[in-house]
This record gives C-alpha cells, structure tokens and sequence, in this order.
C-alpha cells in the first residue's frame, strides 16, 4: 500500500476573539494519497477553509492551531520553523482560493507575479522565469501567452485569472494543490472547463489536489474520495460513489436532498433546517444532533466516533445511528 | 477611460476650483472688510491715499466688474504693491518662495523617510510593541504644537549640546565669504551647482533643526496612514497568495502590500505638503528663515493685506496642482484608477 | 402606522444597546480614559482658576515687575514671565482662551457643516453640485493661511481668530454627514417615513441627524485637539486674544524671546498645548475605535 502524501491527524485549530473562542477545527483527520483529487466538503463556516489554510500554518489571525500533527512527505509541518514552511509553500504545496480576481495582486503585472514566484524556488534568470512561465501558461491551454503576461489581472476575464492563479501554484512544481471553491465565483460553463484543467493536470503531472467546496457536484464529477466536514469534524469520509450513493450521515443525507437532481425523481429540494453553529458554545453529544430529526439521548451525550458503514473498510461515517440501522 | 482624457478632465476640474477660489479671495479682500481701501493702503491711512486706493482697487464699479479686473490682474502675475516694503509683491516673493520651498520638500523628504517604514512595520506587525510605539510617536507627533518644538530643539541641540546653529539660513562668516549665486533660490542646489561644498555643508547644518521640526506633523500623518492602508491591504487575499507562494514577509510588507498602500500616503503627504507652506510660518519665524513664513508674518503685524492675500492664492495654486500631480502620480502607480 | 413606531423603537432600544457595549469597551481603553482625566483636570483648572491659585490677579494679567524672571520656586513652581507674573496663574487662566477656542471652533463648524451636509446627501441633485463644490473651494485653502487671511479682514480679536478657523473647518463635516446621510437616504426606515407623507424636514431631523451623530462626535473630539493647535498658531503669530488676557499660544510667543536664558516661561504653557491636543486626540482615537463597527472583525 502506498504511503499518503498528506495526513492530518487530530488537528484542532482556535480563534481567540473578544465575543469568545471559536471552535473552528475540532479533531479533522484525513489523508490524501499521490495524484489523487480528495474533496473536502460542507457548508460556510464548518472549518474546511481553516483546515486548508492549516496545511499550510496560514491560519489567520487571531487563530491558532492548538493540536494535531500534519504529516507531508515523513515530516511533520507543525514542527516545522516558518523559514523552512516559506520553503514548501509555492514550492511542494501551492493553493488557489475562490474568488481568483481578489487573489491576485492588483497593482502588479500577471508575468510579474509569476516569474517573481519562480525566482522565489528555482535560480534562474529573469529571462528563463519569463519562458518558463509563458510554457506553463502555454500548458494550461492559454492563447498568447506573452499578451497575458503583460496584463493586469483586472484585464482579464474571471476564468483567464484563474488559470493564471493555477500557473502561479503550479509553476513550481508543487505535488499538492490546495483548491478552495475555486469556481464558486465563476460562470459555469467557465466552472467546467476549471475543473476539467485541474482534473487533467492531476492526470499529466501527477499532482494530487484537496478539493475544498461547498458543492457535492464538483466532488461528483472530480473526486475520488471525499470527506464531508460539520462543525469543525469529519462526520463522513470515503470514495466519492459510496457516499453519495449511500450516504450513511444524517447530514450527508440532508446535503444530498438540498441538491437539485434533475434525474433524481420529483421530490422537492430539503434544506437542512436550522443553520451551522457558530463555534463559541461547546456543543454535547453529537455536533450535528440540534438539526437532526432522528437525535436520540445518546446523540444528546456522546459524541460518535468515525466507524465503517459497509464491508469495504473504506467508507466511514460518525454516528450512532449505523450500529442500530444493521443491528 | 484613456489616461489623458481622465488627467485632462482632472486639469479642467482644477480650473474650475481655482476660479472659485479667486473668488473666495476676492470676498475677502474687497467685500467683507468694512473700508476695503484702507485695508489696501495699511495702518494709518491719508484721506488722500484711501481716495487713490478706491480708485485703483475700482471700489466705484460694481462687484461685478470689479472681479473682472480683479482676475485679469492675477492672471498677469499682478498681485499688487506691499504696503511695507513698497515692492511689487512678485518680486519679494521670487525671493521668498524658493527658501520656504527648500525648507518644506526637506521635510517632506524626512517625513516620507521615517514615517514610511515605521507605518509599514506598525501594521505589520499590528499590536506589538513596534506598532505602539509607532502610534504614540504617530500621535505625539500630531498633536505637537511645532513652534514650541522649535524652541526646545533649538535648547537642546545649540544652547546644550552646541551641534547646530540656532537659527538662519547660513552662518554670517560663511555669507560674506561665499558669495551664493542664485540660480534656483534653493542654497543646497546653488552650492552644489558651484562646487561650494563648504558652503553646502554650512547650508544643511542650518536646515536641519528647522527642517526636522517642520516635518513632525506631515510624519505624524505619514504614519498614521501607512499604518492603516497596510492593515487593510494585509487583509486582502492576494496577501495570503503571496504567503502561500513563499515569498519573504519582508518583500510583501515592502512591496507587494506597499504598493498597494501607498497611494494613500501620497494623497497625505501631497496635503501635508501644502499644509507645511503655512506651517512653515511659525517656524520661520523662530529660525530666522527668510521665507514666504517671515514675510507673512510681517504682514499680519503690518496689516499688509495685499501680501496675505496673495500669499494665500500662491499657496492654494500649489495646493490645487499638486493635489492635480497626486491624481497623475495614482494613475501611474494603480493601473486600476483611470478606470473610474 | 404601529409598525412604524415599533420600528423606531426597536432602533432607538438596539442604540441605546449599542451604546452601553461602547461605554464598557470604552473603559477598558486605559489611553482613553486617561486622556479624559487629563481633558477634565485642564478643563476644572480654567473654570477655577482664580482659587486655585495664590495670585488670580495676576492671572488676569496685571504685572508684578518686582519678582521678573524668577524660575521655578515653591512660591512660583513654574517661575514667572517678563512682567513677573507667575506663569502657572498664566497657564490656568490661559487655558480659559484656548480650551473655548477648540470647542467653540468645533461647535460653529458642526452648526454650519452638519445641515449642509445632510441637505446635500438627501436632496442630491443640484443641491448637491452647489454645496458640494463650494465646499471643494474651501478645502482648497490652506486652513491656516486662509484664518489668518480671514482673520485680518474681520480685525484682530478673539472672536474673529475663532470665526476665521471655524470657517476654514465646516467643509470637513459637510463631505462626512453628505456621505452618511447619502446611506441613511436608503435605508428602509427612511423609506418608509417617506412612504407615510412625514414631512421632509422632519425626516432630516428625527431620523437623519440622530443617526450621523456619531461619526461626527468621533471627529469632532480629535478636531477640538487641532483647533487648539490652529488657536495657538495663531495666537503665536499675534491673532486673537489681546494683551493681557492670558493666552497660551501667546505666551509662548511673548516667552521664546527670553527661551535659551529662561525656558520655563514659554515650556510650560508649550507643555499645556501639547498635552491638551494629545489628549484630545487619543480620546478621538479611543471613541473611534470603540465606535467603529469594522474594527470588530469577524472570523469566517
């Protein structure tokens, strides 16, 4: 079996503020193995964002990672001073965010930005960064690369500033990409042809990508497993098909039924009711039992551990309600 | 938008706040005092000499028509006669503004050189010990009243320390034994131009008290609003794009957070700029600084209206212009501007 | 019509709220309420300046030529001036001129800038343009240059020195309110007084004003600092008050004749100056922050 690139381990993660301290990240544990596309899904607020800003010891202020361990190529990143996180930062593991046109540097030229990164992690001329970004804007299948490069990104089109954002991360070399809801901002059709570039580059270079995003469509369509996070934990986790087909989690099942299924039969669209807990106030027993129609007193007390719904091993889910369903 | 036709409507709007502003002057100058006349011809005026003024100054015409002759006289330099040195007013003031312009773009160069990185590193590095001192040094420097700073500068580092000269623009042996050729009226420009390097140094020597004190409230604000535009730059996310590609935080708080922050310190120090003209009144005054200060000032105890108001439209053309080279200097820097 | 005034209740109930948590986070703000100390103790000294010193008349201004000069002694802890009055007489009573000349500026420029301001934010329009504008035209001037201009016209005296700088103030809290007010004008409950037939006026002044107060107190707090500073500028150069009334603007100016031989007559009413507008910038500073809902950020 092959060693994941990337394991989060028990990582909890704060923020100290004056109305009280949020649980942002309470104990998420995953692993993403090479070339492997993993969705890390929920709704605004659950934490996914933090933990991937975690990754890499981004956490922004006043927030602090309070424990866990986040285990890279045999190393542990929490262990590790800032001057050696700038080193694998853009250089090993790079990351794009949702709305690409806030992400890039406004008063700056897009060639600028680019070259600058790869100057950052390789010795080159100027001249050579130049040529190598122009090629890996050429691979990412955009026209007239020079003409980009030249551009202000407020020249360009939303979709065009997300290629770009992609080259910036990809530029490098990196071998994990951290992608958070990097199409929510974009038409869809432009969403598609995003997530088809990304799929293709984990195909042609091997790259594996932590797919954060609201949107169990994109983790449908691109993912091969998945991790559905709720209030700062995992609550489900395993490959894509057998938890969205057989959703063992009462909130995975209520995200499922919020979706629009145009094949599905007619039943109406359910949401959720109720909304994310804002984190200050501890919550007993299970997290999501507040919004759960089938909470019990158990629910009410103890909180669930991660255990195997099915044979297979590989699709977990948190809650109490799996042994009794088979039991 | 093109550029120029933006800059070109800028130039066109500052016209227009320019004429509003004569307009403001002449108020003051022909219809708010009671005996505008007098006011022309200074203290202790002859019947003889306020009937001449009346005449001169049109006092007889309507408004109107006395504005009209009011403009096309400024528009041809003509600021009119100082009622103390009898001089026409654009002669004293080729002498007066090139001292007054050397002792304020020094101390706009020190405000920019200070207060720039110690505002970069106070939002930084927000709510540490470096961003308090930054902001108490930012405070103090603002609320300082700098014609009492002066004095205890001059305290300090003459009457203790002996290190520089109280006040002037240079020593007296110096003056007689270097004879300045003005070319530009700036000291520091004319003896460099002549290879006078004694003279250059005894001309900085004397620009450093008053220059420093001179600077103290464009550095307050300096300070003030580096801080502030880092903060909120540091917030955006092309910051944490920056972070997540590894870059050095010394090169995003000095380059790519700064150029984005630093428009608003231009704007800051563009109008401090101007606000240090006036400022510099007072501390003329304490260096002996043979300015447009000095000469303002003795026209307020001479009642010389007709400088004080013709240093006050010198002063707000300035303003107009440079708020004018701001606009241009933005649009150069953020690509994004020409675009509103 | 009951929802209405439910409405305006809720508002003034979630103001009255708002402006307890600004109170408590405001005590905790140890500059802030320092600086008020240090704003009521001057305050205090003007008002009862003549028994809290041992030589009011003095204060007042008559001369005691017999003791010139004296530096600072038990009898006269701050020494005396040229004419021998003691300079802590001085400074108590001169912080009656310049203490009324930084709030009395503020007062006027709110009074003439805040209906300004509100006038063109609601009507918009060519109201707009024209006040607008006008108010372009004076902050084109360099503030001082234009009181000291204004000053000279009006005659010297106190009152024309005050008028003058507040005339060179107001466009400031014309463009604030005209912001304000330009958001408010949107706002549903405006909207909807507007809907029910209340009359204009009263729309501006029940539920306009009330609700631009308070940036425009933020403002006004640290602008009594600088109208001081202006005050005492001007003062320095020889506008406003007369001798002999004390002054501490003038005081400095009188003192920096005799400054390298006898500092302490023109340092501490300098001293006085300096911690006045400190404090009432860090007090600005202070009610700012707690006032300002975006320094309280939310995490995501």
């Amino acid at each position: 079996m092959t060693e994941p690139l990337l394991r989060i381990e028990d990582l909890y993660v704060r923020f100290r503020t004056d109305e009280g301290t949020i649980r942002a990240v309470n104990g998420v544990n995953l692993e993403i193995m090479p070339g492997e596309m993993f969705g890390l899904v929920g709704e605004s607020g659950c934490g996914k964002s933090v933990t991937g800003l975690s990754i890499l010891k981004l956490v922004p202020h006043p927030g602090r990672i309070t424990r866990g361990k986040i285990w890279f190529r045999g190393e542990n990143l929490l262990e590790k001073p800032e001057s050696a996180m700038r080193e694998i930062r853009g250089r090993h593991i790079a990351m794009i965010f949702q709305d690409p046109m806030s992400s890039l540097n406004p008063v700056f030229t897009v060639g600028h930005q680019i070259t600058r990164v790869i100057r950052r992690h390789h010795h080159v001329s100027r001249r050579e960064a130049w040529e190598r970004a122009a090629g890996t804007l050429d691979d990412l299948g955009i026209p007239d690369p020079e003409r980009v490069m030249r551009s202000y990104p407020y020249e360009l089109s939303g979709g065009m500033q997300q290629r770009v954002m992609i080259a910036i991360a990809l530029s490098c070399g990196a071998e994990l990409l951290i992608a958070d809801e990097p199409t929510t901002a974009l038409d869809v059709t432009i969403q598609a042809q995003i997530l088809e570039l990304l799929n293709a580059l984990r195909i042609r270079r091997g790259v594996s990508i932590l797919m954060i995003t609201h949107d169990l469509g994109v983790v449908a369509e691109t993912c091969d497993r998945v991790a559905v996070l709720y209030a700062g934990r995992v609550v489900e986790s395993g490959p894509t098909d057998a938890v969205l087909q057989a959703p063992a989690h009462p909130y995975t099942q209520g995200l499922l039924n919020a979706l629009p299924r145009p094949s599905a039969r007619r039943k109406s669209l359910q949401a959720i009711p109720g909304s994310v807990p804002g984190g200050i106030e501890e919550i007993p027993g299970c997290p999501f039992h507040p919004r759960c129609a089938l909470a019990d007193d158990l629910c009410r007390s103890k909180t669930p551990i991660m255990t195997p719904v099915d044979s297979s091993g590989a699709h977990l889910a948190a809650c109490h309600l799996i042994g009794k369903s088979e039991g | 938008m093109p550029r120029w036709e933006y800059l070109i409507r800028r130039l066109i709007l500052s016209v227009l706040v320019l004429l509003g502003v004569t307009v403001i002057t002449f108020t003051i100058s022909r219809v708010v005092p009671s005996n505008p006349a007098a006011l022309w011809v200074g203290p202790r005026p002859t019947q003889e000499q306020i009937s001449r003024a009346r005449e001169i100054l049109g006092l007889d015409k309507p408004l109107p028509v006395q504005y009209i002759r009011y403009i096309s006289a400024l528009l041809q330099g003509d600021f009119g006669v100082s009622v103390r040195t009898h001089q026409p007013i654009l002669t004293d003031l080729r002498t007066y503004l090139p001292a007054t312009l050397e002792l304020v773009i020094a101390a706009m160069l020190i405000a920019l050189g200070i207060g720039l990185p110690l505002g970069v590193l106070a939002g930084a590095y927000k709510g540490t010990l470096v961003d308090a001192i930054a902001r108490l040094i930012a405070v103090a420097c603002v609320s300082m009243p700098t014609f009492w700073l002066a004095l205890l500068f001059q305290l300090i580092f003459f009457s203790n320390l002996h290190w520089l000269p109280v006040s002037g623009r240079l020593s007296t042996v110096i003056k007689l034994t270097h004879p300045i050729e003005q070319v530009t009226g700036f000291y520091l420009i004319d003896s460099a131009l002549a290879g006078d390097w004694e003279l250059f140094r005894d001309a900085l020597v004397h620009l450093i008290l008053p220059a420093f004190t001179l600077s103290t409230y464009a550095l307050g604000l300096t300070i003030r609003m580096t801080r502030s535009s880092m903060v909120e730059v540091l917030q955006e996310r092309y910051i944490t794009t920056a972070r997540a590609a590894g870059l050095p935080e010394r090169e995003i708080f000095f380059k790519f957070a700064l150029k984005n922050a630093i428009v608003p310190t231009l704007t800051v120090l563009g109008l401090s700029f101007v606000y240090s003209l006036t400022g510099a009144i007072l501390i003329e005054v304490i260096f002996s600084w043979h300015g447009l200060g000095t000469y303002v000032t003795e026209a307020v105890l001479a009642v010389d209206f007709p400088v004080i108001i013709a240093v006050t439209i010198i002063v707000t053309v300035f303003y107009v212009f440079i708020n004018l080279a701001l606009d241009w200097f933005q649009a150069i820097l953020d690509p994004r501007v020409t675009l509103g | 019509m009951q929802r209405w005034l439910g409405d305006i209740i809720r508002r003034n109930e979630a103001r009255l709220l708002e402006y307890r948590r600004m109170g408590r986070a405001f005590r905790r703000d140890v500059l802030a309420v320092a600086s008020l100390i240090v704003i009521i103790a001057f305050a205090l000294g003007a008002i009862f300046a003549p028994w809290l010193t041992p030589y009011p008349e003095q204060g007042e201004g008559e001369p005691n030529l017999s003791e010139k000069f004296s530096p600072p002694s038990p009898e006269h802890p701050f020494g005396t001036d040229n004419l021998g009055r003691d300079v802590l007489a001085r400074v108590l009573y001169g912080g009656r001129s310049s203490l009324s000349i930084g709030l009395m500026v503020v007062v006027i420029a709110v009074a003439i800038g805040t209906p300004l301001g509100a006038l063109a934010g609601y009507f918009g329009g060519w109201v707009d343009e024209l006040i607008m504008r006008v108010t372009d035209m004076f902050l084109a001037f360099p503030p001082l240059l234009l009181a000291i201009a204004i000053a000279s016209a009006l005659g010297n005296s106190f009152t024309n020195a005050m008028l003058a700088i507040a005339i060179t103030w107001w466009p400031w809290y014309t463009r604030l309110v005209r912001a304000q007010t330009l958001s408010l004008r949107e706002r549903e409950f405006v909207a909807a007084a507007r809907g029910m037939g209340v009359r204009t006026p009263t729309i501006i002044a029940r539920h306009i004003l009330p609700n631009v107060m308070t940036p425009v107190l933020v403002q006004a707090t640290s602008d009594i600092g600088s109208a001081i500073l202006t005050g005492a500028a001007m003062s320095f150069i020889g506008l406003g008050v007369r001798p002999p009334t004390a002054d501490w603007g003038a005081m400095v100016s009188t003192g920096r004749v005799y400054f390298l031989g006898q500092p302490w007559f023109a340092a501490f009413p300098g001293l006085a100056i300096f911690l006045v507008t400190l404090a009432f910038n860090l007090l600005g500073d202070g009610i700012r922050d707690v006032a300002d809902p975006q320094t309280r950020r939310s995490v995501q």
